[in-house]
């Protein structure tokens, strides 16, 4: 599946402030926080204002402190004073800004808000002004409006001497009478006015951008906006001292913003993380019991004694974790697994932290230190002193138990889901950006579509959509499309990052209600996060570990055997060979199509191979061109030159080639002298977007390193570009070694127990590449029986009846999980009737149309004949014999009962739906799929199918993989872009194809390199998309 | 004659993608060309009709054809002229109107035409080849029923004459019936055929689908009536006076049309509505004219409705010779309520007589001539304003922004390029223009920056001034390049 770009725009380069000869604070100033307002990111806004010599800058948007922690984070790297605040808009008293003097009043703000949130739907806040009056104290009110003096008094009244008037001169129709009336308003209450300039962007240059954002935000176009936009562009960042000239007439408006930037002396910096307290048991201190924890799992870990390796690594970091004080993190990770392990919900730790041996011995992870290159430093290192970052998956279906437990047991003052910021992207851009100039929505849709693979728009595309790029409009969307990108559209949740703290969460960010219910969401991001060093836990799911459990409780019920993922016997030689033979489907990451045609060329004999197996297959290695020098080496034993020991010590257990971010690390390690701590920070300059301009740095040190060690300039140059490839891509070495456990866990399942599997990886969907109908026609190639839905035989999860799968009536697309409870319960029925009584008439209805009624003798027709009969009537015969004469109605061909089935239930036990066009398609001159192997390479062939999959990696320059089934097999198809262009409809919406090409036949790997593709759709009927795209 | 001495027949005109027909018998240019025709629905432009896409398609997948808008109104409008052409051939056409279809069928009642005919072929060859000469194309069927005719033109591969029975839908597929959502669940019990369905018993069939199937299926087989409705809209205001002979005297024509605007009067007054716009018709040899009657505010009054058409008739190069003359009410509006007064006062009939007066400049000068000038939101001062013909509209209320904003009373049609004498701390002093003026004092600048999205971006300040003289005028300095200029007066 291909990775999604990282939608995050690197932050600017800050240039360091210089001292203004006019001292001005700007104290009113949004960014794109305050969503389709501000036209600037915070970065930029800072970064100008340095520029400008600015005094200090207040961030306050809407609402929201959402984008401090970015400005913060650039502020200090250009030495602003950077002022912390909101602008609140109560519904009863005029709209203010909040600044916050000290941590104090931080966390009051904070609180105010989180209750703004609570009192409003998703996405919005509202506040009275008696909830101000909770919270005022330590804050610093500019009150904005004019008109109303009874509210502005009351700001007074609240905030006393912290209440000032902010005013702002946008060179409008009567600049000089306003400042004059509001001097006077400002003497009349008694509140000090005070210059702004309510910024909204930091330059001029943006004021077509805000325009923009106005009109998406009231949804019209920027013509028809009119008096919504402002009329000019003076709402960006001034110098000092074109604002010292626009208030001349109020020169102590001006000077007093320097009084309100000395009065707030919080920064975020003051933000002191605490990591919760109360894990330890009474009489041991936190670091004590983690020590304790440690050893104590070592030896249940190692009954036979501690390797001396695990020994040393176990040291080694519980020193570190002591100096840097880690240890209540590790005991807060500790007490979540425990408590999944206590709820017989499996789990396992992944990425970084199985380089851990503590996390290994505290039974967070799985991998065996003693059994692999474990890289501490990748996990926590000195240099960096950022939070430790620990990953831990969950079985999909009961994650939300896990999250449950957090809250309960820290309350929800104390823990919070991160937040994810969704951005624009550019679909989204050129959609908002298109309709706000007043395209058609049509022709943004085309323009947007064009941008998927490219990201430029593509001119023939454009001007199909009426819009020629060279025009004005189009160059205006291209320049504003490329703006808007990266600006933050709204705050998500993301997936699973919990943040907890020993304080109030709520005086630390403003917490919010998420859109699933039970959750609570931060104002802020992973990176936000980690820029104040702030711990989050992430809590993943994995649906792969939920199919792995219900298998290990079908094995249990039918062959009385107990497994665990720790209890698997290892080093199963037929489960190897069933991988080196590619039948993995179903089995976890080794089961897609660029996996599959892996296998049989790399044959895993091991564990090892098949951690290599899993990172091997992911853009990194294949952009880095690691694949076939690796696969060449390993078939052919060849003797791989190394340059000195040290090299060859990292490099060779992947026969030279690096394949593992650690390696990466490791290699700038032993190659060119760098500290772990160098390397780390490397790696995170290669993940591109967190800070350009380092990468050229080390890239430097790397070479340097390399020349003073003897190295050439090539292979200096081949490990840099080896080590970029990494940056967005590569898997760790322990990531994909906790991976690898679960590969083999679900390969040894499906092997042994291939029913148990199937029918556990059915009951765990939606999950893994292949829709039900592929895993159950490959599990009856394996000699297992599958009986369909009925509702005499069938519970709501599919069952074992005797070593068949019986399909459970979840099959039954559409039906609701009550209504299969209520028969499960009332099971066994005598007539439809009987279950009439018991459902509504639809859902019989449903049950009727999926064929689910056989053992009670009635056909799909006749079934539903039957269940369409108003439920009165029968409740009027209850109890009497039906005196409705039975009916003959037409029997189902055998293709239309396929079709039928497909379109209830996805799948069909009676046949393919091509099987029966068969003759049709022979005569087309349609080769089965199964066919394809025995053709020879490069003969033009007609193959047809089923839609499977739709697949466009994003390492493939615009090629879609295209998966089509028939009756026989599976058939893999290539469509290059013009293909795909040229059949756009086809390629893109068609359930069944008829695709014309190329053979290709490459070590047993068939493709076939379409050159025209049909919609078989006429032919087949209606047959629902079991195709999962993938874009 | 009697009509029940004859068993009914009912004849059904289909015209098979109508929408597409229609533009090319409008417009015989489009003939050769494939054509899509789109909507604007929920997520942008739809196909309705094409020759080569399906319908419901985005229009961003259509790669080859001339796209235009689907007309359904001119579509209406058209299906209406043919409705009138068929008036020819049988007493009662009807048009048929589906809930939530566009309507593409016409109804012709022939019960006992066939004989007037010749025979049921002969009528049907007749209206089919009065329809072949427009170049349309048809799908004819007749029945005994609307029902079993309409079953036949739609979905029978040819134009049939039906004999009386059900026997002809048997073969025919069970949307013929004119059958909703019960179609699909039809085809999932294997009821394929209308044949199929009617061998099923009915009770059962009521029992499950209810009883609009039992309808459709009664009113195929001529069991339950369906009236034939008209196409001939009823309700309209229009009254017509024809002369066996010609009238060439243009002042016989007033006393005509006061008569019949006094009919006009009584029509409105019965309807509570008072006339915006009125089209005169004067048939004549060779030409007929028309014209059109607008007033500003919705009126009854047959006396000042007669004194507007006299107004136009002197403007109107009428036909020599006049044989008849037509009024219709094209747009009315409810009349405004007035409150009784307890005394008289002048309101009132003030308004009336400015009323009067803008109708009668607006009906001698023409309607484009007496306008009203509307605000524009926006910045541009050049585009914030736009002007409305005062009569023939509804009365609208303006919005007071102008109050708020010091904007001058007139505004030069360009701005004008001012020479600057002297200047005084960045501010004109001295200016040459019609005579040389001195600047005594200026407010502003107010700053307007504009228009980028219109490739028009303009950046300006401007500033009220006030000259020696007293006079005081609203200027600007364009930012780009600094030069001057004079935009407006405020007299």
């Amino acid at each position: 599946m291909p990775d999604p770009a990282d939608p995050k725009r690197r932050p600017l380069s800050v240039a360091p402030a210089r001292a203004g000869e006019v001292p001005y604070a700007e104290l009113t100033c949004r960014t794109n926080f305050s969503f389709l307002t501000g036209a600037s990111h915070p970065d930029e806004l800072v970064s100008r204002a340095a520029e400008l010599g600015y005094a200090a800058l207040a961030i306050t948007d809407k609402h929201s402190v959402a984008g401090v922690v970015r400005a913060h984070g650039a502020a200090k790297a250009a030495g602003l004073k950077l002022l912390i605040g909101a602008t609140i808009a109560p519904t009863d008293a005029p709209p203010t800004v909040l600044l916050a003097t000290d941590r104090a009043a931080y966390g009051r703000l904070c609180r105010l808000l989180t209750r703004g949130r609570q009192q409003a739907p998703k996405g919005e806040c509202q506040l009275s002004f008696a909830d101000l009056a909770d919270f005022s104290t330590g804050l610093i009110a500019g009150v904005t409006s004019t008109n109303d003096g009874a509210g502005a008094q009351r700001y007074r009244e609240l905030f006393g001497d912290r209440a000032y008037l902010f005013t702002s001169l946008h060179r409008g129709p009567n600049d000089a009478l306003e400042l004059t009336q509001r001097k006077q308003f400002s003497q009349q209450l008694g509140l000090p006015l005070v210059a702004t300039n309510d910024v909204h962007y930091h330059t001029p240059a943006r004021r077509p951008l805000a325009d923009v954002l106005t009109a998406i935000r009231h949804k019209t176009t920027v013509a028809a906006a009119g008096d919504l936009l402002h009329a000019n562009a003076e709402r960006h960042l001034k110098s000092p001292d074109e604002l010292q000239v626009l208030f001349a007439a109020a020169p102590d408006a001006f000077a007093r913003t320097l009084e309100i930037a000395n009065r707030c002396t919080f920064s975020l910096d003051e933000l002191r993380y605490e990591y919760p307290l109360e894990l330890a048991p009474t009489g041991l201190t936190p670091l004590e019991y983690l020590i304790q924890l440690t050893w104590a799992g070592a030896r249940e870990r190692y009954p036979a004694g501690l390797p001396d390796k695990v020994r040393a690594l176990l040291e080694r970091e519980l020193a570190l974790i002591a100096e840097l004080q880690y240890e209540n993190y590790f005991l807060t990770v500790y007490d979540l697994v425990k408590f999944a392990r206590g709820r017989n919900i499996l789990c396992q730790g992944r990425g970084s932290a199985a380089n851990s041996a503590v996390c290994f011995c505290l039974g967070v992870t799985s991998v065996d230190p003693a059994h692999i290159e474990v890289l501490f430093e990748r996990f926590i290192s000195r240099e960096r002193n950022e939070a430790p970052d620990i990953d831990i998956d969950f079985e999909h279906e009961r994650r939300e138990e896990v999250i449950q437990y957090v809250y309960e047991r820290y309350g929800r003052e104390r823990a919070g889901m991160t937040a994810e910021v969704i951005t624009y992207r550019p679909r989204s851009a050129v959609r908002d950006v298109g309709k706000a100039l007043g395209l058609s929505l049509d022709a943004v849709d085309r323009i947007a579509k064009s941008l998927d693979s490219h990201r430029t728009l593509e001119p023939a595309r454009c001007a199909a959509a009426g819009l020629a790029p060279q025009s004005a409009i189009g160059r205006q969307l291209l320049a504003l499309v490329g703006q808007l990108l990266g600006f933050p559209r709204h705050l998500g949740q993301h997936v699973g990052g919990l943040v907890i703290t020993q304080g109030a969460l709520c005086e630390l960010t403003p917490i919010s209600a998420a859109a699933m219910p039970g959750r609570t969401v931060i104002e802020w991001d992973k990176d936000d996060l980690d820029e104040l060093g702030i711990l989050k836990v992430d809590c993943l799911s994995l649906g792969m570990l939920t199919a792995i459990r219900k298998a290990f409780e079908l094995v249990e019920i039918h062959h009385g055997r107990p497994l665990t993922l720790a209890t698997i016997p290892p080093d199963d030689r037929e489960v190897y060979a069933m991988m080196g033979r590619a039948e993995t489907m179903g089995v976890f990451q080794i089961e897609s199509r660029a996996q599959m045609s892996m296998l049989p060329r790399l044959k895993p004999q091991c564990y090892y191979d098949l951690v290599i197996e899993v990172a091997i297959v992911r853009p990194g290695p294949i952009q880095g061109k690691m694949v076939h020098p690796y696969l060449r080496r390993r078939m052919t034993g060849e003797a791989v030159p190394y340059p000195n020991e040290a090299i060859r010590q990292v490099l060779e257990r992947t026969l030279g080639v690096p394949l593992f971010q650690e390696q990466a690390m490791q290699l700038a390690v032993a190659a060119a002298g760098f500290t772990p701590g160098e390397a780390d920070q490397l790696r995170r300059a290669m993940a591109a977007w967190r800070r350009p301009g380092v990468i050229e740095a080390f890239r430097v040190k790397l070479m340097e390193g390399m020349r003073e060690r003897g190295l050439s300039t090539e292979f200096a140059e081949l490990v840099f570009q080896q080590i970029n490839g990494f940056g967005e891509y590569g898997f760790p070495e322990s990531h994909a070694a906790s991976f690898a456990l679960l590969v083999y866990a679900s390969a040894y399942l499906k092997h042994h127990y291939p029913a148990e599997f199937c029918a556990a990886l059915l009951n765990s969907q939606p999950m893994g590449f292949y829709a039900p109908a592929q895993l159950l026609r490959e599990v009856q190639t394996r000699g297992v029986a599958v009986r369909p839905v009925d509702v005499n035989h069938s519970r709501w999860d599919c069952t074992l009846e005797a070593g068949a799968i019986r399909l459970g009536l979840r099959m039954v697309s559409g039906l609701p999980r009550a209504a299969a409870v209520a028969i499960e319960a009332a099971q066994p029925f005598r007539s439809l009737d009987a279950l009439r009584r018991l459902l509504p008439e639809h859902v019989v209805a449903r049950l009727a149309r999926a064929d689910a009624f056989a053992s009670l003798e009635l056909g799909r027709r006749a079934a539903l004949w039957q269940a369409l009969r108003p439920a009165a009537a029968g409740a009027l015969l209850q109890g009497l014999a039906d005196d409705e004469p039975p009916l003959e109605l037409p029997a189902l061909t055998p293709h239309e009962a396929v079709i039928a089935d497909y379109a209830t239930t996805g799948l069909s036990l009676k046949g393919h739906p091509l099987s029966s066009l068969r003759g049709k398609l022979q005569q087309l001159g349609v080769a089965t799929a199964a066919s394809l192997a025995t053709l020879p390479d490069g003969q033009q062939v007609k193959v047809a199918g089923i839609v499977l999959m739709r697949q466009r990696p994003a390492t493939a320059k615009g090629i879609t993989f295209v998966t089509l089934e028939d009756e026989t097999a599976s058939a893999n198809l290539i469509v290059r872009p013009a293909v795909w262009e040229r059949h756009y409809q086809v390629a893109r919406t068609a359930t069944a194809c008829l695709a014309t090409g190329q053979l290709q036949n490459q070590q047993g790997v068939i493709h076939v390199l379409v050159t025209r593709l049909d919609d078989l759709h006429t032919l087949l009927g209606k047959v629902r998309s079991v195709s999962r795209d993938f874009h | 004659m009697r009509p029940n001495n004859y068993p009914p027949r009912e004849l059904c005109l289909w015209l098979p993608n109508w929408p597409l027909q229609r533009l090319r018998w409008e417009q015989p240019e489009l003939r050769r060309q494939k054509l899509v025709l789109y909507e604007h629905a929920r997520g942008g432009r739809r196909i309705v009709v094409a020759d080569d896409y399906p319908s419901g398609l985005p229009i961003a997948e259509v790669t080859h054809g001339r796209l235009l808008a689907h007309d359904p109104l001119a579509d209406a409008a058209a299906l209406g002229r043919i409705a009138e052409l068929c008036a020819e051939f049988a007493p009662s056409v009807g048009i048929d109107t589906p809930d939530g279809f566009q309507p593409d069928t016409l109804r012709l009642g022939i019960t006992g035409l066939g004989t007037l005919y010749g025979s049921e072929e002969r009528l049907l060859a007749q209206l089919a080849a009065a329809l072949r000469r427009r170049r349309l194309h048809v799908r004819l069927a007749i029945a005994d029923s609307w029902g079993a005719a309409w079953a036949l033109a739609h979905f029978a591969d040819h134009s049939v004459i039906s004999p009386p029975g059900p026997g002809p839908l048997a073969a025919l597929p069970i949307e013929a019936l004119r059958l909703g959502a019960e179609c699909e669940v039809l085809r999932e019990l294997g009821i394929f055929r209308v044949g199929q369905l009617l061998a099923l018993p009915r009770e059962s069939l009521a029992e499950r689908f209810g009883a609009q199937l039992l309808l459709r299926i009664n009113q195929a087989l001529g069991l339950a009536p369906e009236p034939i409705h008209s196409h001939r809209p009823a309700g309209e205001i229009s009254f017509t006076i024809q002369w066996e002979y010609a009238v060439t005297q243009r002042s016989a024509l007033e006393p005509v049309f006061a008569e019949l605007l006094t009919q006009v009067e009584r029509a409105l007054i019965h309807k509570q509505q008072g006339a915006l716009e009125l089209a005169c018709e004067l048939c004549g040899e060779p030409t007929s004219i028309s014209f059109i009657v607008s007033v500003f505010r919705p009126t009854t009054s047959a006396k000042h409705l007669a004194e507007l058409v006299r107004l136009q008739l002197e403007r109107q190069p009428g036909p020599a010779a006049v044989s008849g003359v037509r009024v219709t009410a094209l747009r009315m509006a409810p009349l405004p309520v007035w409150q009784p007064l307890l005394f008289d006062d002048e309101r009132p009939a003030e308004g009336v007589h400015v009323r009067q007066l803008i109708n009668r400049l607006s009906n001698r000068l023409g309607r484009l001539a007496v306008v009203r000038a509307l605000p524009v939101a926006g910045a541009h001062p050049e585009l914030v304003y736009r002007y409305e013909p005062l009569t023939g509209a509804a009365a609208r209320k303006t919005i007071s922004r102008w109050k708020t904003l010091p904007r001058p009373t007139r505004l030069a049609r360009e701005p004008i390029l001012l020479r600057i004498t002297a200047l005084a701390a960045g501010l004109p002093r001295q200016v040459q223009w019609q005579g040389l003026h001195t600047i005594a004092h200026a407010w502003g600048p107010e700053r307007i920056q504009t228009g980028w999205w219109r490739g028009r971006d303009i950046q300006r300040d401007y500033y009220r001034v006030a000259t020696t003289a007293g006079e005081r005028w609203w200027i600007f300095r364009r930012l780009t390049d600094g030069q001057w200029f004079l935009h407006g007066w405020f007299d």
